[in-house]
Parts: C-alpha cells; sequence; structure tokens
C-alpha cells in the first residue's frame, strides 16, 4: 500500500524511468480490480456451500446434499426426476435446433448467400423479444383457439387439439418448440463459425463428385468437420433449457428442474441452496467437458 | 492448401439458384410458426377488448347464454401506463439503468485488469465470464439468498456477529429490494460485460500505445484521445445490452421476491391469475410496451456494433 503513495505522481519523475513506474502503478491497480472481483465472484459461492453444509449444533453435515437425492420432504417429484424431464426435454431441442438450423446455413452458404442477412436478423430477433413477451404471446395464441361458449368450430378445434397436444404434460414439445427459438441467435452464430472455418464448398463438391448423396455428404463428410460447432450449439441449448423458468412456469408445467426447485418448500432454504450449487457444478461439469473435446482437434493438427 | 480444379471448376459455374431458395422453407415457415404469429398475436389482442352482452335465449337449446363481443380499443394501452402497471414499468427502467451503468463500469475495469495481466488468468477469466454470464435465473437466486438472506443468511451472520454490522441498517442492503436486486443482477451483469468487453480490449494494437508513448503522451491522454475515442461505441453498445439483458430478466428477481414491482414480474402475475376481465389483453399491452422499449435500443445495439468494428476486428 505505501508503493502507491510514493509513485502516485509519476509525471516530474525521469522520461526514461516513468513508462515502468505507471506501468506498476497500473499493476497494482489491476490487482485491486481483481481481488475485488474475486470476492464478489467467489464469496456467494462459500457462503452458499458453507451454507448447505452447516448443522444446527455448528458442526459439518451432508443433510442436505443427501435430501435432494432422496425426495425432498413436501416436493411431488424428486431431484432426479426433474433433471431427467429438462433432460429429455433438452435432447428434443437439440435434435430439432441441427435439423433445422445445420442444413438451413449449409444451403445459405453454398446457393444462397444473399438471404445470409434475413435469415440472420430473423435469428437474432428472440433477443430483442424477451421470453416472457413470447410467452405471452404464446398464450394469446392458445386462448385465441380455445372453445368457446358460442359453439363448437371445426377449424378451431383442430388447431385447439394440436396446440393441446403438444403441450401435454408428458411430452411437452411445445417447450422444446419454443426453446429451439430462444437458442437460435447463439446457435446460429456458433455454426455459422463453424461452416466459415472450413472450405465447405470444396468439400460438398468433392464428395458429391465421388458419388456421395446429400445424407452421405451431410453425415459423414459435414458433420464431422462441424463437430466443434456443433457441440458449442448443443451446449447452449442445454444449458438454456436446464436453466429456463420464464416459460415453463407461465405456461404451468411443475416438473422442468427450475420450475421444480423454486416449488421446493421455503423452510427448506438449505435444500434450495444445495441444489443450486449442485446444478452449477453441473453446468460447470458440461463445459470442463466441452472444452476438452474442442481442444482435441487442435492438438492432432499440432 | 486444398486449391485445385475443383475450387475454380465451382467458381465458374455460377451458385445455380432455381429452386434452392425452397430449401429455406422449413426454417421460414417454423420461424413465423413459433415466432412471429405469437408476437403478431400480442400486437392484435393489445389493443381487442371483449364484452360480455347481454343474456340471451338460445332457441335451439333454449338456455340463456351471454353473447360476448371483441372489438377494438385503446383501453389495454391505456391501463398498461398507469397505476401499478405504470410503477412497474419505471421501477424496471431504474432498475435496469443503475445495473446497467454499475455493471458496464465495473466490468470494463475488470476487463482491463484481466487483459493486462494477461496468460493464465485471461484464460481462466473468460472461461468463468462465459459461465458465469449465463447463470442467470432461479439458482443465483438461492445462492444470494444463502449468502444475505436478513436472518439467517451467511454473510449477514458473520458480518453481525464478528463486525457488529447489519446488512440492513448499515450497509443498506435488502435482498428483495432494489438494492440487493442490483447486486444479484451484477453477479451475471459484469460477467457479460468482461465477455464483451475483452475482445474489443484485445483488438487495441500495441503500436497505437507505442506510437502515444513515443509521441510524449501520458497513459491518461492515451486512453483519453486514442484507446477511449475506439472503444467508445463498443462501450455504448454493452451498457445497451446490459439494460435490456436486466430489463427482460424475469426468474431471478421472481425467486427473491415475487412480489417486487418490476414489469415482467408484472406481466406474470396478469397472466397467472384470472381475476379481470380482458387480463389477455391487458398482458399483451405490458408486453407490447416492453417491446416498444427494448426494440429501438436494439436497433442503436446493432448500429453501435457495426461502428465498433470499424476499428476493430
Amino acid at each position: 500500500m505505501a508503493v502507491v503513495s510514493s509513485v502516485a505522481v509519476a509525471t516530474d519523475l525521469p522520461p526514461d524511468d516513468s513508462p515502468v513506474r505507471r506501468r506498476r502503478l497500473g499493476r497494482i491497480g489491476d490487482r485491486v480490480v481483481l481481488l475485488l472481483a474475486a470476492i464478489y465472484f467467489f464469496g456467494p459461492l462459500v457462503a452458499a456451500i458453507s451454507y448447505t453444509l452447516k448443522d444446527n449444533h455448528g458442526g459439518i453435515s451432508f443433510a442436505a446434499y443427501r435430501e435432494i437425492f432422496q425426495k425432498p420432504a413436501g416436493a411431488q417429484i424428486g431431484l432426479g426426476s426433474a433433471l431427467v424431464y429438462s433432460i429429455e426435454i433438452a435432447v428434443v431441442t437439440i435434435l430439432i435446433t441441427l435439423l433445422l438450423m445445420v442444413p438451413t446455413q449449409l444451403l445459405l452458404h453454398l446457393r444462397l448467400p444473399r438471404w445470409k442477412g434475413l435469415v440472420e436478423v430473423l435469428t437474432l430477433l428472440p433477443l430483442v423479444f424477451p421470453p416472457i413477451v413470447l410467452v405471452v404471446g404464446i398464450s394469446a395464441v392458445y386462448t385465441s383457439v380455445a372453445p368457446t361458449s358460442a359453439g363448437p368450430d371445426a377449424h378451431r378445434s383442430a388447431l385447439f387439439n394440436v396446440l393441446k397436444f403438444l403441450r401435454e404434460d408428458s411430452h411437452p414439445l411445445l417447450l422444446a418448440l419454443v426453446y429451439v427459438v430462444l437458442a437460435m441467435p447463439f446457435v446460429y452464430r456458433a455454426i455459422d463459425a463453424g461452416i466459415t472455418s472450413i472450405d465447405t464448398r470444396t468439400l460438398v463438391e468433392a464428395a458429391r463428385n465421388l458419388g456421395a448423396g446429400w445424407g452421405t455428404v451431410l453425415l459423414r463428410v459435414i458433420a464431422p468437420c462441424l463437430r466443434t460447432a456443433i457441440v458449442n450449439a448443443s451446449f447452449l441449448c442445454f444449458a438454456l433449457v436446464m436453466g429456463e423458468y420464464t416459460i415453463s412456469s407461465i405456461l404451468l408445467y411443475t416438473k422442468p428442474f427450475p420450475v421444480w426447485l423454486v416449488q421446493l418448500p421455503t423452510r427448506s432454504g438449505q435444500v434450495q441452496a444445495a441444489v443450486s450449487v449442485f446444478s452449477l457444478l453441473l453446468v460447470e461439469v458440461v463445459l470442463l467437458l466441452l472444452g476438452l473435446l474442442n481442444r482435441r482437434p487442435n492438438t492432432r493438427k499440432a | 492448401m486444398a486449391e485445385g480444379s475443383t475450387v475454380v471448376a465451382g467458381r465458374a459455374g455460377r451458385p445455380r439458384v432455381g429452386f434452392a431458395w425452397l430449401g429455406l422453407l422449413p426454417f421460414l415457415s417454423y420461424v413465423a410458426l413459433t415466432f412471429l404469429i405469437p408476437i403478431g398475436f400480442i400486437l392484435w389482442e393489445a389493443f381487442r377488448e371483449t364484452t360480455t352482452g347481454k343474456a340471451v335465449r338460445d332457441p335451439v337449446t333454449k338456455q340463456f347464454i351471454k353473447e360476448t363481443k371483441t372489438s377494438f380499443t385503446s383501453d389495454n394501452v391505456q391501463h398498461s401506463l398507469h397505476g401499478v402497471y405504470l410503477t412497474s414499468l419505471e421501477t424496471s427502467v431504474k432498475l435496469s439503468a443503475i445495473v446497467a451503468v454499475i455493471g458496464a463500469v465495473t466490468g470494463l475495469l475488470l476487463a482491463v485488469a484481466v487483459v493486462n495481466s494477461g496468460g493464465f488468468l485471461r484464460q481462466l477469466v473468460a472461461s468463468a465470464a462465459a459461465v458465469l454470464s449465463n447463470f442467470g435465473g432461479i439458482p443465483l437466486a438461492f445462492l444470494f439468498i444463502a449468502t444475505l438472506d436478513a436472518n439467517s443468511g451467511m454473510a449477514t451472520v458473520f458480518l453481525r456477529d464478528h463486525l457488529h454490522l447489519s446488512v440492513q441498517d448499515d450497509l443498506h442492503l435488502q435482498l428483495s429490494q432494489l438494492s440487493g436486486l442490483s447486486l444479484i443482477y451484477l453477479y451475471f451483469l459484469i460477467p457479460l460485460m468482461v465477455l464483451v468487453t475483452m475482445p474489443a480490449l484485445e483488438g487495441l494494437k500495441p503500436q497505437w500505445g507505442e506510437a502515444a508513448e513515443n509521441l510524449g503522451a501520458s497513459r491518461w491522454s492515451y486512453w483519453r484521445l486514442v484507446a477511449g475515442p475506439v472503444l467508445l461505441p463498443n462501450f455504448l453498445g454493452s451498457l445497451l445490452l446490459l439494460f435490456c439483458s436486466s430489463f427482460s430478466a424475469f426468474a431471478t428477481a421472481y425467486a427473491v421476491n415475487s412480489s417486487f414491482p418490476i414489469v415482467t414480474i408484472r406481466i406474470h402475475a396478469v397472466l397467472s391469475g384470472n381475476v379481470l376481465a380482458n387480463q389477455q389483453n391487458l398482458g399483451a399491452a405490458l408486453a407490447l410496451n416492453m417491446i416498444v422499449i427494448v426494440l429501438p435500443l436494439t436497433i442503436v445495439y446493432q448500429l453501435l456494433q457495426r461502428r465498433t468494428s470499424k476499428w476493430l476486428s
């Protein structure tokens, strides 16, 4: 700390000396900023972990964690079922996303570069319209096709039955369909980075000249080259689905993981904190795995 | 280098367009069905109302039914700009503005510190920022409740027992109020700022700094006259990004205080309650208000991004 005050006025020092001193002053400032940031970002994490581990007598207890892996008292389903439910939605979301976006973006890159701007703007729209706005629109559509007292209407009830089927609690396809849209801004960029980083045109033409059909080209030529991009896009979808609360709660789903977490009885604050820590670690582990997957092709090249 | 006849041949034959655009139909219809139509419904529903007429007897079933009529109105929008709804909009703007400014400034400082220290730390912070900027929602709220809850939070208890400080009275921090929510929002906004600022800072060419130094500029004048103007569009753009991001946040605030008066929580209340007539339309009007605020900001953000990439690429 004393160093700070002694170099505070650096302007009247010899010119050849000043950059060094200035840099040292800057470095101390940087250290202070980094330290404060570390306290702010690690503090709550450490506090929450110790909160989940304390017992009433000032000792350490894993009871909160044990409870989440059984079925928390007062909860309708256990953590496992909630996680599986969300993971299933995530898998469907990822499948739809990849099937929709990879061929579309390849087509844009190879044949329709002029349309790229339009598609890009469309994929960015979900950033402009927050999830809560989108869900207002969805429930507006839902109620407007719902049967009214005025009498049955063939058109309406057919549409309503489709929507009702998609919304079914046992297979919430509606959620997956909406999450695909929410993930688009990030997925588009991830896949676009992949497609532009390889020589897609040559690869496709070479494969086509050798007699490969489009299916083979997509699955056995393009997909392996885009592995990193596809993994990135999938992870983005996964993280989004595992954390999404707004839409699933307003559409009255109770089983997705974040909704389940909020519905835990409030007296089990310790359990809620334990689940939060657990979910953060879960995302962290997936991100770590992703980093390993991303690194492999680079090391092979080197 | 895979240069050869295939590439040349491919270029020589112009990309055939023909029916290729049909391949975009799946994407376009998907976006239309899952996104454009619901958003369109908001515009429509925000200006509609349903009125119940007097009961009439159905000629076939001989039962009394009430006729409902829908018509255009501006009542919903007016209603959404008065009383509690106006307050919620104001609180949302206030909260978002506060956290956007604090988040942008601290995020910039942190990014500068990280970029200066380089190496391992830079990589670590970059990946930590990627995780934390996505770490919104419910778990974040519970993390802070465990830390700073007015009665049993770990930090609250520690400060009370060891430093005799009350979080609520001495630090004026209440988790369920504006101060607490700001603190929580910054937990994902600062990393977001770091994430979008680091590439810009790394785009500052070292030659500019050296040139300025050789010409006798102090560090301050370098930042004021060279780096500052180059970074300004990026900074302003990030400020807008942070504003929009906190303006549209819902889950975190809801988990901390489900009756906090911000517009997203108000929309949730309107949608989940079935008390008043035309609830749906009021919800649409509130959503429309949000769009009217966010849409221009996003357009300005895009323009600023374009301006940023002029210098930093």
